[in-house]
């Protein structure tokens, strides 16, 4: 039986229905202003009609063409508000995983009973997937009703491939969060740290066509495989939901790699 | 019957260049109660902790149950139940939720022992662990030691914060379960305590072991008070050439001094006076705990 797991997921009962109260609300303000964007939108797209055929090409496809249901929840949705959340939510729980406990000094109570040390990590990052888990399918339930209810045309396997990119995305710094902590036990640190490096990483992905030295690392940035093609239109970078998928498998071995050996703070 | 539950060899543990134990080698055989006696500071948090491996030893070895903390931790924990120093616990969850928590990981654990326990140390396993006061977190912690009934119950300052009516029981209960063959490590800072229920102990000091030895034997050394009322006056010299008699004060017809180990001498020698009364008391190992505290030894 997974004991740590349960019991780490049943703490998270309040947090879980805090956030699932907020993603509701969040996603149902989104639905509701749809509409009224997309007028203006309209417009927008009215004027850019006018433009020359190649310069139109350069400003706007589907992605960014906020008339286009798609697109709308794409570029406004997957773009910005979610990763935001998600991103918020798993350096959280990674920094709490386990330097959140050894903290509090509350990791004795487990570790002076004969559980390995590796069980305890492995048990706690399982923690952290299934939660991510969860808000994600959350996600696609509220996406998917929402959509219905405003009249736009979105399928769950659409919204299944994006939320899949930001469950990898976030589970990333999650992990980073994660591993932080099991190397060093301190919270504010892993905090700190993975946040700068979210951070970094956005602006990586953002600005590294402009400038040449971003651009040579621009594979070390999430953010660059996460937003490189639209999921939710084109579907699942495999590659790049695979170079993802190493960086989380990596971050979470270096963890038990780091928290098996060292001194703890009990 | 002796064979040795807990061996450290040289067992040596320095955080960063803050000494936390030094050179410590110790027995704790089968079946006794060792307490492991020593001031705040001296380094019995460190001890502990090195044995459960939650750190490394800087060198030295320690061996329990004849498995290494370093590589058979998970043999070593099956068989131990462990009270921290310091205890945090989950504070959202409630006693019984908490006690759950933990016999899922300890599967030997009997959830009517944890409630026969609960009854002895009077806490209520319905409240929140936040609203516990301080003695029943201690309380509720105690239960999660004993509750699987380990071979090794190791136990830091297990009484801190317990109100006397309660550390009687505790006391009790150690020596019950004690009874049945389990062993015991205490640490504790509070020689009344260590006195009342260990057999043996080992006094720690910054770091370093002074003395192992058996209570009954610290008791030889001890020094125990005697005042003697005679019928009639009596001289300073008549005792002085007794055998390990010490602080000798006459006032009159009443004497008052100490006597160290064995009282037969003096005894005999009162055989040759008429005697009114005497009044003595338990030896304290206060006077040994304060010489060896005090490095004087
Ligand atoms: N994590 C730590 N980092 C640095 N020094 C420590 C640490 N833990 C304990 N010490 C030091 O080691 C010594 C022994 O501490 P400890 O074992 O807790 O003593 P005791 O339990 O006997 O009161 C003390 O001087 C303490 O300051
Ligand atoms: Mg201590």
């Amino acid at each position: 039986m997974p004991v740590i797991l349960i019991q780490a997921l049943k703490f998270q009962k309040k947090s879980f229905m805090f956030w699932t109260i907020g993603i509701v609300l969040l996603i149902a303000l989104y639905m509701a202003l749809y509409p009224s964007i997309k007028e203006s939108a309209a417009e927008l797209n009215a004027y850019m009609e006018k433009m020359p055929e190649a310069l139109r090409n350069a400003f706007i496809d589907e992605e960014t063409n906020y008339a286009s249901p798609l697109g709308y929840i794409s570029s406004e949705i997957y773009t910005q508000m979610l990763p935001l959340l998600f991103i918020f939510f798993a350096i959280g729980f990674g920094s709490n995983a386990i330097a959140g406990e050894e903290e509090k000094g509350t990791l004795d109570i487990v570790l002076s009973a004969p559980i390995r040390r590796s069980r305890f990590i492995i048990e706690k990052f399982l923690a952290l997937i299934v939660s991510l888990g969860f808000l994600s399918v959350l996600i696609v339930l509220c996406l998917f009703f929402g959509s219905k209810f405003v009249g736009i045309d979105v399928t769950v396997n659409q919204l299944t491939n994006a939320t899949f990119n930001l469950f990898l995305l976030s589970l990333n710094f999650g992990a980073f969060a994660f591993f932080i902590g099991s190397l060093t036990g301190s919270k504010g640190l892993s905090i700190g740290l993975a946040t700068a490096f979210a951070v970094l990483s956005f602006f990586v992905s953002a600005f590294y066509k402009l400038v040449d030295q971003l651009d040579k690392i621009k594979d070390f940035s999430p953010f660059f495989h996460y937003s490189d093609q639209s999921a939710l239109i084109h579907g699942i970078n495999w590659a790049s939901a695979t170079l993802l998928i190493w960086a989380i498998i990596g971050l979470f071995l270096l963890s038990i790699a780091a928290f098996s050996k060292r001194d703890l703070n009990v | 019957m002796d064979k040795a539950v807990i061996k450290t060899t040289k067992l040596t543990k320095f955080y960063g260049k803050s000494r936390g134990v030094e050179n410590l080698s110790l027995e704790v055989n089968e079946g006794e109660v060792f307490g492991f006696l020593g001031p705040n500071g001296a380094g019995k948090s460190t001890t502990i902790k090195l044995l459960l491996n939650f750190i490394n030893p800087s060198s030295g070895s320690a061996s329990i149950f004849g498995f290494d903390p370093t590589k058979e931790s998970i043999e070593i924990q099956e068989k131990i139940g462990y009270l921290p120093g310091e205890i945090h616990m989950y504070e959202d969850l409630t006693g019984k939720d908490h006690l759950r928590f933990q016999a899922q990981l300890r599967p030997s654990t009997s959830w009517k022992y944890v409630e026969e326990l609960s009854k002895k140390l009077k806490v209520d396993l319905n409240k929140k662990i936040k609203s516990l006061s301080h003695g029943n977190k201690q309380k509720v912690a105690l239960i999660s030691a004993f509750m699987h009934k380990p071979e090794l119950i190791i136990l830091d300052e297990p009484t801190t914060g317990l109100d006397p009516l309660i550390q009687q029981e505790f006391y009790n209960l150690v020596e019950e379960v004690n009874r049945s063959g389990t062993t015991f490590f205490i640490s504790s800072h509070i020689l009344p305590e260590v006195e009342r229920i260990c057999h043996r102990v080992a006094i720690i000091r910054e770091g370093r072991l002074v003395v192992t030895e058996e209570i009954v034997n610290l008791k030889k050394g001890a020094l125990r008070p005697l005042e003697v009322i005679f019928s009639e006056n009596i001289t300073k010299t008549d005792f002085q050439t007794i055998t390990g008699i010490k602080d000798i004060e006459v006032n009159g017809n009443i004497l008052r001094c100490k006597v160290v180990g064995s009282l037969d001498t003096f005894i005999k020698k009162l055989g040759n006076y008429t005697v009114e009364s005497i009044i003595t008391q338990e030896p304290d190992l206060e006077q040994i705990f304060l010489k060896f505290y005090k490095g004087d030894n």
